[in-house]
């Protein structure tokens, strides 16, 4: 059946540039603080309300998106034809568990409108689309731990064809996983984190490289990928989020997917 | 950059409308409405009290009955479109021969899990869930399957987003064979209520099967559906190779984001009517090559004829001639998974050389002057169409698949 498979045996997919990074960390409280704080893009203001109904991870990363632009003070760029790509972990959990309580308590009066919009997977890149005024394709991945190279698989697909002038990937987790307690009571969230990065097509100019690779067909079926590190958002960003160190090593995506990057010599780095 | 063609070789489905490409296929030309009144838990304090669901469940001969109906529905939808799909591409015996991939659309597998758990006494939501793998997991594993699997969402239009990536990682070599689509049973006693208290859903709870009536002057909101369609993707090379029947080329897909609300869509049609040129160049197609539209259309009053707008702009005066309808009349709108029922409608079209109908389209509404195909299906040459979804989250897609 091989004989039938027409495969490029490809080793490096896509190469691209990596334009912008934000590693940030937050506390409940901080999410909250940020919550409320105007969110101000290309010299204009959204309403005030805008990350009301919004997922403390939306929060985050949208933020973390804004850091990551005034960081490599990208902020007078234009992002409009650009991509979104976010991924949140266990995303709107702590939404359904009141709103499971307030069901069963109220019946369907009690479901707020707001529910769907802001708490399905969709929710984050929308949120960051509107927000930096995005108008190419935003959509968002996985919704569990450690869906983040499922997103980079995504990325290396919308990347490909050399359509898109640019993507953000937004990436966010909590650093243990918070548990809503059933009597309502919910503990303090545990602290939240969000990776943020711009990717754009590789013009072969200055900064640090991400190259999306495969294993190649017939690699796979005689040794599967073995490598190290496997992909791990806290690493990653703890890696990525020190301006003199990139990460090293191939990052697996899956059994035959990869990712590593490269700064090239002579040329200071773009991390920030 | 040319890209290698990528054909559909397969599908499989779920829907309000059956279990089977036959059932679907014939039951979708025949006009036969898949909406009834909600019996699955209480309604009487929803608003609406009607939805699209389903209730045939088939099982493939490879599963085993029981063990399939104690997974969640969600899982059962997934597991049967994808066997399905494998089982009419001729890949389920062979498919530890290939780096066999999916791209799963799915937005809220995890809310329903939980909601369906909750809401029965569970409380899986109240203890640690590390453990769990997500649906799309579940679902390689159950399939044996060795390529990547993901799960994705762009709300409503989450299916086309779906099979462009698939197009896109089998174009780049990353798979030899891509299960692509997506699955939704959403139709649950929170998300009623959450749907229901936005004021988007019709209330024509006395008379169901005539309550989803797209592009109809006297349409009061949509009508939520479930199911799922999954289609195998592959190489057009490797398909022709392989001698396997061949149901279209995804030919071109495009997507732009409104950038304006997060469930109001934008009152400026440049973002819908980008993405639809988009997937038109992308498909190296012209306005006029267009045989036919199944339109996103929900039965919103503000929705289609917004869409009615843009499908004026995109197609100029070739939308005088082009028929377009919405199935949704007839599948109600099943949400995360609309897009891929949506893409199966438009298969069916290809392979029956038939144009599905809207159902209840007795008043169309002036707004939305349109090329419509009023309740019964029309015979139609169809060489290309064309499938517009929208979503929450201000995304717009169009999908075009050609007869390969």
């Amino acid at each position: 059946m091989k004989s039938a498979v027409c495969t490029p045996d490809s080793r490096i997919a896509l190469s691209c540039q990596i334009g912008a990074v934000k590693w940030l960390r937050w506390n409940a409280d901080q999410i909250a603080q940020a919550r409320r704080q105007p969110v101000a893009f290309g010299g204009e203001k959204l309403p005030i309300s805008f990350l009301k109904h919004a997922d403390e991870q939306t929060v985050l990363a949208l933020w973390t998106v804004l850091e990551a632009i005034e960081t490599a003070d990208l902020q007078d760029r234009s992002f409009d034809s650009w991509g979104v790509i976010a991924s949140p972990s266990f995303f709107g959990r702590l939404s359904i568990a009141q709103s499971v309580r307030r069901y069963h308590q109220e019946g369907a009066w009690g479901i707020s409108p707001q529910l769907i919009p802001h708490q399905s997977l969709h929710a984050m890149s929308g949120t960051i689309s509107q927000a930096l005024r995005i108008h190419g394709p935003n959509f968002g991945v996985g919704a569990e731990p450690c869906a983040g190279p499922d997103a980079l698989l995504l990325a290396a697909a919308m990347l490909y064809d050399g359509q898109l002038p640019g993507l953000w990937l937004a990436l966010t987790g909590y650093e243990t996983e918070w548990i809503p307690a059933a009597d309502g009571q919910h503990p303090t969230a545990p602290a939240c984190q969000a990776l943020a990065v711009a990717l754009t097509p590789d013009e072969n100019a200055s900064g640090t490289r991400l190259r999306f690779g495969s294993a190649g067909p017939q690699a796979e079926k005689e040794s599967p990928l073995e490598m190290s590190p496997a992909f791990s958002l806290e690493l990653l960003a703890e890696e990525m989020s020190d301006p003199c160190r990139l990460p090293e090593g191939r990052w697996r995506l899956s059994d035959s997917h990869w990712i590593e990057f490269e700064a090239v010599l002579g040329v200071e780095k773009n991390l920030s | 950059m040319k890209l290698e063609p990528i054909y559909i070789t397969g599908v499989g489905a779920v829907t309000p409308l059956g279990g089977s490409y036959q059932t679907i296929t014939e039951r979708l030309l025949a006009g036969v409405s898949g909406v009834r009144s909600i019996t699955e838990f209480p309604v009487a304090d929803h608003l609406a009290q009607i939805g699209a669901t389903v209730t045939e469940f088939p099982c493939p001969d490879v599963w085993d009955a029981d063990q399939l109906a104690e997974l969640p529905r969600v899982d059962q939808v997934t597991l049967v479109s994808c066997t399905q799909a494998l089982q009419d591409a001729g890949w389920w015996g062979r498919r530890s021969d290939a780096r066999v991939g999916i791209v799963l659309g799915s937005a809220a597998a995890w809310e329903s899990l939980w909601e369906n758990d909750a809401l029965t006494g569970g409380q899986q939501i109240y203890q640690t869930q590390s453990h769990v793998e997500p649906l799309v997991h579940r679902t390689r594993q159950h399939l044996a399957l060795t390529g990547p699997a993901v799960s994705m969402s762009a709300a409503c239009a989450s299916g086309n987003y779906a099979i462009a990536l698939a197009r896109r990682w089998l174009q780049m070599g990353w798979v030899d064979v891509c299960l692509a689509g997506a699955c939704d049973m959403a139709i649950t006693p929170m998300t009623l209520a959450g749907f229901g208290n936005l004021r988007a859903l019709s209330r024509r709870n006395d008379d169901p099967q005539a309550a989803s009536r797209p592009f109809d002057a006297d349409r009061d909101g949509f009508v939520m559906g479930e199911g799922g369609a999954m289609f195998v993707l592959e190489r057009a090379a490797q398909a022709r190779q392989r001698g396997t029947r061949v149901y279209a080329e995804v030919a071109g897909c495009g997507a732009s984001s409104d950038a304006y609300h997060m469930v109001i869509p934008s009152p400026h049609p440049e973002p819908a009517i980008a993405a639809m040129r988009q997937a038109l160049t992308d498909a190296r197609c012209d306005p006029s090559d267009v045989d036919y539209v199944n339109a996103h259309a929900t039965s919103t009053p503000v929705g289609d004829s917004a869409e009615a707008k843009v499908l004026q702009s995109v197609f100029g005066s070739h939308i005088e001639n082009l028929p377009v309808s919405s199935t949704k009349s007839m599948t109600g709108h099943l949400l995360t998974a609309a897009a891929a029922v949506e893409a199966l409608a438009c298969v069916i079209a290809l392979d029956r050389q038939t144009v599905p109908p809207t159902i209840n389209l007795r008043n169309p509404d002036p707004e939305c002057p349109l090329r419509h195909v009023p309740n019964h299906a029309e015979h139609h040459r169809v060489r290309v169409t064309a499938s517009n979804s929208f979503g929450f989250g201000g995304s717009n897609t169009c999908l075009i698949l050609k007869a390969a």
